[in-house]
């Protein structure tokens, strides 16, 4: 694959790979790293890309892996946290999070404490615009799956704005 | 926009129903100025998902990929040498020999002579002493190769002619 192929092909997507990466690992340093890494090992595989019906996909899936990888090694460093990546942070409660103010901060704020799954499918779904069979390629899970995790998503952030609301601020 | 059809759509969207354009309507809806007073609840959760797709690395990975793997060149693209250069050409004159071959060895009507066909129509017996006339040579004949004497072969012209005899009459 020449380079022109491999900018039109892969480094095309590299927005899409840095707001993924950003999603999981929740930090822009780590998310360019990740985004790097990533675009490094698919010139150096350049050869079998052909063989791959989907590259954007590929490249997807190996975001998600190297992201989730980068999570767990940070966590095992500081030690702090069970799980490596299930980072359910639903610890600050609905009046803490209205006080953030009327902003879409709240919003990242609540996608933030959905399960990985969960927060990775309303990514893949309603940032990014995939299908339904993209994303379960992408996350490796039956179609199935991806229909209830943007349905348990999209209910709690549903259940979280109605909560605010019902605090009058 | 109807707000109606918004808020069908809204109910479908929770339900994690809703088709990628429909999404699309609903993004566009509420990252309007102005959204109905039932929706704004909303509002915030759509302009999120928009202000998140636009978001892109500050790094330049195109620089950071050629540091880090220095056999990219931007060269042109490496001519790709046929090793049987002139199989198309062979190819082409197989088809032509073969178009010419069905040419010349498929059956002309012009060049190989129609066989007339025979008119059995003049060898019919039209008239009753054609037929008599028949029937005794045929007996003749017979009785020639059987060879059980004449008298075998007058009774049978006598019969036949005693037959016709009545017919005539």
């Amino acid at each position: 694959m020449s380079l022109k192929n491999y900018k039109s092909e892969v480094l095309s997507h590299k927005n899409k790979l840095y707001r993924f990466a950003l999603r999981i690992v929740g930090n822009v340093a780590e998310a360019e790293d990740v985004v790097q890494e990533v675009l490094i090992k698919m010139w150096k595989s350049r050869s079998q890309l052909g063989q791959f019906q989907n590259t954007e996909a590929w490249c997807m899936k190996m975001t998600k892996n190297l992201s989730i990888d980068k999570l767990r090694s940070k966590h095992r460093q500081t030690s702090t946290l069970p799980e490596a990546y299930e980072l359910s942070a639903r610890t600050a409660s609905p009046y803490q999070q209205a006080e953030m103010g009327d902003t879409v901060s709240h919003i990242r704020t609540l996608m933030e404490a959905l399960p990985d799954k969960q927060r990775m499918t309303m990514q893949l779904r309603d940032i990014e615009g995939m299908s339904y069979k993209e994303i379960a390629e992408v996350l490796d899970i039956p179609l199935n799956q991806v229909k209830v995790n943007l349905f348990r998503a999209r209910q709690y952030i549903r259940t979280q704005l109605i909560n605010k609301e019902s605090y009058g601020l | 926009m109807d707000y109606k059809h918004i808020e069908t759509l809204l109910e479908k969207y929770w339900q994690g129903a809703t088709s990628l354009e429909e999404e699309k309507q609903l993004r566009e809806y509420f990252n309007q100025d102005s959204v109905h007073h039932s929706l704004k609840t909303y509002q915030n959760l759509f302009r999120f998902f928009k202000q998140e797709a636009q978001l892109g690395p500050s790094r330049d990975f195109e620089a950071l990929l050629l540091e880090e793997t220095p056999e990219i060149v931007e060269s042109p693209e490496t001519p790709v040498v046929r090793l049987r250069p002139y199989r198309k050409w062979m190819q082409i004159a197989a088809s032509v020999a073969l178009v010419l071959a069905v040419y010349w060895l498929w059956p002309n009507d012009s060049v190989t002579p129609k066989k007339q066909a025979i008119n059995w129509s003049k060898y019919e017996i039209k008239e009753e002493k054609e037929a008599l006339q028949f029937v005794t040579q045929t007996l003749q004949l017979t009785s020639r190769k059987l060879n059980k004497g004449t008298q075998t072969a007058a009774d049978g012209i006598s019969r036949v002619k005693s037959a016709t005899d009545r017919v005539i009459r």
